[in-house]
């Protein structure tokens, strides 16, 4: 959501109720807690303290205190009760609803169900919007049940940045969908390090036992690991932000788009991977990656040529 | 810096979520701290305020002043409507709600679902919920497009949009449901140009829906298969043809249909959905691959290159 004039509004109601059930709160605390800076909370208390009823006196005024870095309300005026939930917050509790109620987890699913009514009671409209679960591969099954198992597997992977079939022993860490994908994040033994693999790449499953479990070195898949990238992604590029938060260390908003801190990949991954964004996504840092990235541009060009 | 108009937006809601009774144009214009100037000018910040609050989800009551006095509405907003109203829920119920809410943790979803959690969080009731879930979920934001779509399909209204097809672009559709299907949210509706019932991806509505002012102007079926619909959908909107160089690209190999070899050149078809997936799935082989037809995707392609290049 960008921070507008909007944005900032919805934001300075939920506070005042918020402050209220937790007077005493820290701003970073609130900072944290609402997904914005400490100063972007400083700004939004101080918005608050300005506002309050017609007459505007002190007494008609929200009264707060948070000078000492320690928030509390003393005064709310109108404003001590949560707002109502937007049809975006109920649509995004009853679809994830859907996908647990068909996700593996411990969780006890019994009162999914009734969950599920209730809160589409709260949501107008003849129809709601739903998840639609499918069947799994077989594949995917296996997987699943290695990672609740917390077993180590050997794949078959076709790689498709070597190009080959590649058998892998990988101790399954965490299972992303992403898009249309699921990726699956393991410790693989043959790179000594986290993987993240395509699920729908992955030929074959075994389930290890876990003395089977290789821990033979790599030799060649740690170089470039410790180069920090920085990135400036377009709006049209945000899906590379979505499939791989877990390599980036930092985001800002710019403009229309992030500017991103990433690292723990290779170099060649990544070039690939930027190519397919053709212009969406640009190489602010290292000079070198950027001058790459170009050089692989003109490449492929020269194709056509 | 200070944001005028944030301060202005919530001085108007305190001031009609405390009144009593309607409150004037007027009234509000002299008392509401942020409305200044011309009568004229002030007139258009309030018709902006109120569809910005609209927005945000908080409705303004249009009311009748005393008929003998004065025939000016009147604005308030009930705090019956402006309120978290809780259905009763059980605690495993609430357990299960935070952890719903954490389902979105990694993804841009986690915005609503995140500010949902903290409205719980105002009353009193704790998120607290550390379910380690085994798979986490990134999928596409849905946009604006969603809630205007769920709004139109609420009150029955049609809607129209430009669509990003091969086929004709403006669509206008009575909307029937809206859904997430592997990892992409669509739009079932019947299309008025030849009354079949199709789905849209909502990711290639090109820009907003525009929803018709008038309510209540069809039914949705009873019993509205969506099973039926999403078995017959075929994204794929039309074939490529590339060609791969001998020995490489295996991953590209597997998605297509294998036509003849000419020189150190594979050829190739491949189905797909729309440019910036073609294009993606090409360009990660780099120069191990050459885009063959269609002509204008050729095009297309080379000029982004281009501007890659130049960048």
């Amino acid at each position: 959501m960008s921070d507008n004039s909007i944005s900032k509004t919805a934001r300075a109601l939920d506070l005042i109720p918020f402050i209220l059930e937790h007077q005493g709160i820290t701003i970073l605390e609130l900072a944290e807690k609402f997904g914005v800076s400490e100063k972007q909370t400083y700004e939004d208390l101080n918005l608050l303290f300005c506002c309050g009823l017609p007459g505007y006196t002190p007494l008609e005024l929200i009264d707060m205190h948070f000078e000492d870095g320690f928030v509390t309300v003393s005064e709310p005026q109108a404003l001590d009760q949560p707002r109502k939930f937007s049809q975006t917050e109920l649509v995004s509790i009853l679809v994830a609803l859907d996908i647990l109620e068909s996700a593996p987890s411990q969780l006890d699913r019994d009162e999914i169900p009734s969950l599920k009514l209730k809160i589409s009671s709260l949501l107008k409209g003849p129809t709601r919007p739903i998840a639609i679960s499918e069947n799994k591969t077989p594949i995917l099954q296996e997987i699943e049940s290695a990672l609740r198992q917390g077993s180590a597997i050997e794949i078959e992977y076709i790689s498709a940045k070597s190009d080959e079939i590649t058998s892998r022993q990988i101790a399954p860490l965490s299972l992303v969908a992403g898009g249309s994908q699921y990726f699956l994040t393991a410790w693989c033994s043959l790179a000594q390090a986290e993987r993240t693999f395509r699920v729908d790449r992955i030929r074959k499953v075994s389930i290890l036992h876990s003395t089977k479990f290789q821990t033979q070195k790599a030799k060649d898949h740690i170089q470039d690991e410790v180069t920090q990238y920085n990135l400036h992604v377009r709006s049209k590029g945000l899906r590379f932000i979505e499939e791989n938060s877990h390599l980036i260390k930092e985001t800002r908003r710019v403009g229309d788009g992030f500017e991103i801190v990433l690292s723990g990949v290779q170099e060649d991954w990544l070039l690939r991977t930027l190519r397919t964004y053709l212009g969406e996504i640009e190489v602010i840092a290292p000079d070198a990656t950027a001058a790459a990235l170009k050089d692989r541009f003109r490449r492929t060009l020269n194709r056509y040529k | 810096m200070a944001d005028k108009k944030a301060e202005r937006l919530i001085n108007l809601t305190l001031a009609l979520l405390a009144t009593k009774r309607y409150l004037k144009k007027q009234e509000i214009f002299r008392t509401v701290n942020g409305y200044e100037g011309e009568i004229a000018s002030m007139e258009r910040m309030f018709e902006r305020d109120k569809s910005d609050l609209r927005e945000l989800g908080i409705e303004i009551e249009v009311g009748d002043l005393d008929p003998l006095f004065d025939d000016e509405p009147g604005y308030r907003i009930l705090q019956s409507n402006y309120s978290l109203k809780l259905p009763e829920l059980t605690p495993r119920e609430v357990a299960i709600f935070s952890v719903a809410g954490n389902l979105w943790n990694d993804s841009i979803l986690r915005e609503e679902a995140q500010s949902g959690l903290r409205k719980l969080e105002s009353l009193g009731i704790p998120n607290s919920m550390d379910l380690s879930l085994q798979v986490q979920y990134r999928y596409e934001h849905p946009g604006t497009n969603l809630n205007l779509g769920q709004k139109a399909i609420s009150e029955l209204r049609a809607i129209s949009f430009n669509y990003d097809s091969s086929g004709r672009k403006e669509r206008t559709l009575n909307a029937y449901q809206i859904f997430l299907w592997r990892g992409f949210w669509y739009l079932l509706g019947e299309d008025l140009h030849d009354g079949n019932v199709k789905i849209f991806k909502l990711a290639r509505i090109v820009g907003e829906i525009s929803v018709s002012s008038k309510s209540k102007t069809y039914e949705i079926p009873e019993n509205l298969d969506l099973s039926k619909y999403i078995s017959s959908y075929a994204p794929d909107r039309g074939v490529a043809q590339i060609a791969i160089m001998i020995g490489e690209a295996q991953v590209l190999r597997n998605l297509s249909v294998f036509i003849s070899t000419v020189g150190d050149e594979d050829f190739y078809e491949i189905p797909f959905e729309n440019e910036s997936e073609l294009f993606s799935k090409i360009l990660w082989h780099g120069s191990s691959v050459r885009l063959i037809s269609p002509p204008e995707l050729v095009k297309s392609l080379i000029t982004k290159l281009e501007a890659a290049c130049d960048v």
